[in-house]
């Protein structure tokens, strides 16, 4: 090409300097062009590890939020093939000291689970003794055991472990023969990423192992919190039901020991509560536990240790006590009450559970416990009783007690003999003031005994008028006392029914009265007997006097003497009549057919000769039915009031009569006595009928009989009535009952 | 004067008078009533006649001894105290007696019948003498 170059001989030399040069500045191009494209891949490597560490921050981010195990398998797995562009992902996480078995997660293959534990083990082998963090990649041979679970072709392996907590993270990265065209090999440049990458998610396993445990334990602490809360508030909330209560210490006991355990409670040598696991058992009642309670007693002879137990217990320990018998452990633990033991609790505990704090600090606890509620039951019981004492005083009691408040001025408690005495309801009564209860006449009485009760001036305020609901009035004595209760001072008032008593009282006062007017006539009459009995033997001694003196007529001792029989019939008539009175008085009624015709005539034939003047007698009977009363009675009222008649006539008249009219009914017998006698002044008419006394002195008498009459009238249903005007004449009119057969 | 229920004991008691003392003025009443009637109209007529004493039964109707002496109590002092009055009594009772005691014209209590003894008692009593208020 000179021809075409003007410059030839020049032109050569130039051109070997410009071939020189192009071809230099051609390698400076390639070189450039190589470092470029170094350059450019170095780059995209750049790239590519950002978008690793990028994968891998975001990884990290995911794996600190929380999720479960599973998930965080899932993730690592998923992030691996993500990351280092392979085909399949394994990973396991062995915690040993946990108690969990491992985690495995397999990715991109399908495996089942003992295919992974056993591709796990192939993984602890491999590691065997190699520090952590050591990482393996190879193309397993045809005959290695790996491709007998995995068709694997080329895998990248690392482990790595914490030793503090003694977790094992293994994982694993591989291509396999199905996948080999489109996965290239896991390059070199990966090995430190994978590292990297193993040592995060073990950083991440070891977070997230801590802050599960921390968990656990805030949990267990918020379920110890929880038991806590549950206990106080179960004996918070103890029952009045003392049986309840013990049922709930059980339930407890059970519930805080979580099942494998009994207790015996055993008070005063009593066996008093047992209980077991029933729910391990698969009991569900309490009889068929405490069947299991006997049959374990009898079998294990846990009575007798219980006894060695309290024995052991009450010489020396304080504190919950701990003994193996027979398979079981026993705790026992003495039950106190102000110091002094009362009984012994036992809690008897499968061999399979652990002794450690929490038992003994339950043992205290169920201790505690126990002894309060028998406290508790004591002080129930004691107060139930004294209660149920006072109960029995206040409302047994017969008398009223009233309980009143004097400041707010109302009643506060009335026991039932108020109630009854005072006819209110105990509601009624709460509205009631004191007004109410007493007549409002002698309210202002009542008050100033109540008054002088308050400030001690008197002991009782006796026979008080109260005043019932239906407003009947009643008396009571009423006492009162100051208590106190419930920091109020109030007033009790003891109200004792004394209306009986007074009416009593009246009752004896009038019976007195009665007895005294009886004594006083009886007395009267001995009085009036001796000295109508002694007048005519007094006469006949003065008469005898005078006879026996000197110087008597003849004629006189004729009048002396006569005198002295006229004493004598008059002493003897007296006495007859005190007879007839007490032949009334004494005698049983006989009742036969009364013939009052014949009566009435034998009776005037005996009495007219009384009378020296003649005197007529009309007896007019109509008489239809027979007349049956007490013949005698009668006999003595008829002649009575004839022979007053008789012998209180008009004196000097000759035409003296005595009427005597009779009508006799079925029912009773009028009897109508009307004479012309001297009569009965008004004045006298009122008392005519009274023992002894007289109304006239014109004929001699005792003043028994009209008195006799009307005692005989008395005892055979009779009544009498006088009419008389006097100095014209008397009638006495007679009703006698016909007493039939 | 002698007043007395008892006819007999009127008839008696005159007759054993009249016997001892033969010149001896005897008024008898059977009741109370008239005797007091008679003094009453003895001393509205200023008849000299007044009685010296009086033999008074007490168990009498309508008004008894005791009556008759309440009743006297009424009368005059001036002519009162001149009488000597002696009860006569069938009773035995001694409260009778006691309350006789009250009464200062009562000079004795006699049990009936009256004897020759006791008029001479009587005779023999001599009049009390009277102090202002006695009589009350």
């Amino acid at each position: 090409m000179p021809a075409k170059n003007p410059h030839s001989p020049n032109t050569s030399l130039e051109y070997q300097e410009l071939k020189m040069k192009y071809d230099e500045l051609q390698l400076r191009v390639t070189r450039f062009s190589v470092i470029e494209q170094e350059l450019i891949h170095a780059r995209n490597q750049m790239d590519k590890e950002v978008l690793i560490y990028r994968q891998m921050q975001q990884f990290n981010s995911k794996a600190q939020e929380d999720i479960t195990d599973d998930y965080y398998c899932r993730l690592v797995t998923e992030s691996l093939l993500e990351i280092f562009e392979i085909e399949i992902a394994f990973i396991c996480i062995d915690i040993p000291n946990s108690g969990n078995s491992a985690v495995r997660h397999m990715e991109g293959y399908a495996l089942n689970e003992e295919q992974k534990f056993e591709l796990h083990l192939y993984m602890i082998n491999l590691f065997a003794d190699l520090p952590s963090g050591t990482l393996r990649s190879f193309e397993p041979r045809t005959s290695d055991k790996i491709r007998t679970i995995l068709p694997v072709r080329h895998l990248m392996v690392t482990q790595v472990r914490d030793p503090h907590l003694n977790i094992t993270i293994t994982l694993m990265g591989g291509i396999t023969d199905k996948g080999s065209p489109f996965y290239e090999p896991i390059r070199k440049d990966r090995e430190a990423a994978f590292t990297v990458f193993s040592q995060q998610v073990l950083t991440n396993e070891t977070n997230r192992f801590k802050t599960h445990t921390i968990q656990e334990q805030f949990d267990a602490l918020s379920i110890e919190q929880k038991r806590i809360t549950s206990i106080a508030e179960n004996f918070l909330n103890f029952d009045t039901n003392p049986d309840k209560n013990i049922q709930r210490i059980v339930d407890l006991s059970e519930q805080l020991l979580s099942g494998n355990c009994s207790v015996y409670e055993k008070l005063e040598n009593d066996l008093l509560f047992t209980s077991l696991s029933y729910r391990q058992l698969g009991y569900r009642n309490k009889e068929s536990v405490e069947k299991t309670c006997y049959k374990l007693t009898h079998l294990s002879g846990s009575d007798i240790v219980c006894q060695q137990i309290t024995e052991e217990l009450l010489k020396q320990f304080n504190c919950p006590w701990l003994r193996q018998f027979a398979g079981f452990t026993f705790l026992g633990s003495v039950l106190r009450i102000d110091k002094k033991p009362i009984g012994t609790l036992a809690i008897i505990l499968d061999s399979t559970v652990a002794i450690n704090d929490s038992i003994f600090q339950l043992a205290r606890i169920l201790t505690a416990a126990i002894s309060v509620e028998e406290r508790r039951k004591n002080a129930l019981k004691a107060l139930s009783e004294s209660e149920e004492k006072y109960r029995m005083i206040f409302e047994g009691t017969p008398n009223g007690i009233i309980v009143a408040d004097p400041v707010i001025q109302r009643f506060q408690y009335i026991n039932l003999s108020a109630c009854q005495l005072f006819g209110y309801t105990e509601e009624e009564f709460l509205n009631l003031t004191l007004e109410d209860l007493h007549p409002v006449e002698t309210a202002a009485e009542v008050m100033r005994q109540f008054k002088a009760l308050a400030n001690g001036e008197i002991k009782m305020a006796t026979e008080v008028p109260c005043k019932h609901k239906n407003k009947s009035v009643f008396y009571a004595d009423i006492s009162t006392s100051r208590i106190s209760f419930g920091g109020r001072s109030l007033l009790a008032g003891f109200f004792t029914d004394v209306t009986q008593r007074q009416f009593d009282q009246q009752a004896i006062i009038k019976n007195n009265i009665e007895l005294k007017k009886i004594n006083s006539e009886l007395d009267n009459f001995v009085y009036s007997v001796s000295h109508d009995l002694r007048s005519p033997l007094l006469a006949i001694m003065g008469l005898v006097q005078l006879i026996n003196s000197n110087h008597q007529s003849a004629e006189a001792l004729q009048k002396y003497i006569s005198m002295i029989a006229a004493s004598a019939t008059r002493m003897d008539d007296t006495i007859k009549e005190i007879l007839e009175y007490s032949r009334n008085a004494r005698l049983e009624i006989e009742v036969s057919e009364v013939d009052f015709k014949t009566l009435i005539s034998e009776i005037f034939e005996d009495v007219r000769h009384i009378s020296p003047e003649k005197i007529t007698l009309e007896l007019n009977i109509k008489q239809d039915h027979p007349f049956y009363s007490d013949s005698n009675r009668i006999s003595t009222l008829i002649k009575n009031i004839i022979s007053n008649a008789v012998k209180y006539r008009k004196k000097g008249t000759v035409n003296s009569f005595i009427n005597i009219n009779i009508l006799v009914t079925p029912s009773e017998a009028l009897l109508r006595f009307e004479d012309n006698g001297e009569g009965i002044d008004e004045i006298h008419q009122e008392r005519i009928f009274e023992m002894f006394y007289r109304a006239s002195n014109s004929a001699p008498g005792t003043g028994l009989g009209l008195y006799i009459c009307k005692e005989i009238l008395n005892n055979i249903d009779g009544s009498i009535t006088l009419d008389s005007v006097a100095g014209e004449g008397s009638v006495f009119t007679v009703t006698l009952k016909n007493k039939h057969k | 004067m002698l007043i007395d229920d008892d006819d007999f004991f009127l008839i008696l008691n005159k007759d054993i008078l009249t016997l001892t003392n033969p010149d001896t003025g005897i008024i008898q009443f059977n009741s109370a009533i008239s005797a007091l009637e008679w003094m009453k109209k003895t001393i509205q007529d200023h008849e000299k006649e007044w009685p010296e004493n009086i033999l008074l039964d007490i168990r009498m109707p309508f008004m008894n001894g005791f009556d008759f002496l309440e009743k006297l109590k009424e009368f005059p002092l001036s002519h009162i105290r001149n009488i000597k009055v002696f009860m006569m009594t069938s009773s035995l009772d001694e409260r009778d007696y006691i309350k006789a005691q009250h009464y200062p014209f009562v000079y004795s209590y006699f049990t009936k019948p009256l004897t020759i003894e006791m008029i001479e008692e009587i005779e023999s009593m001599e009049l009390k003498e009277w102090n202002e208020g006695t009589g009350s």
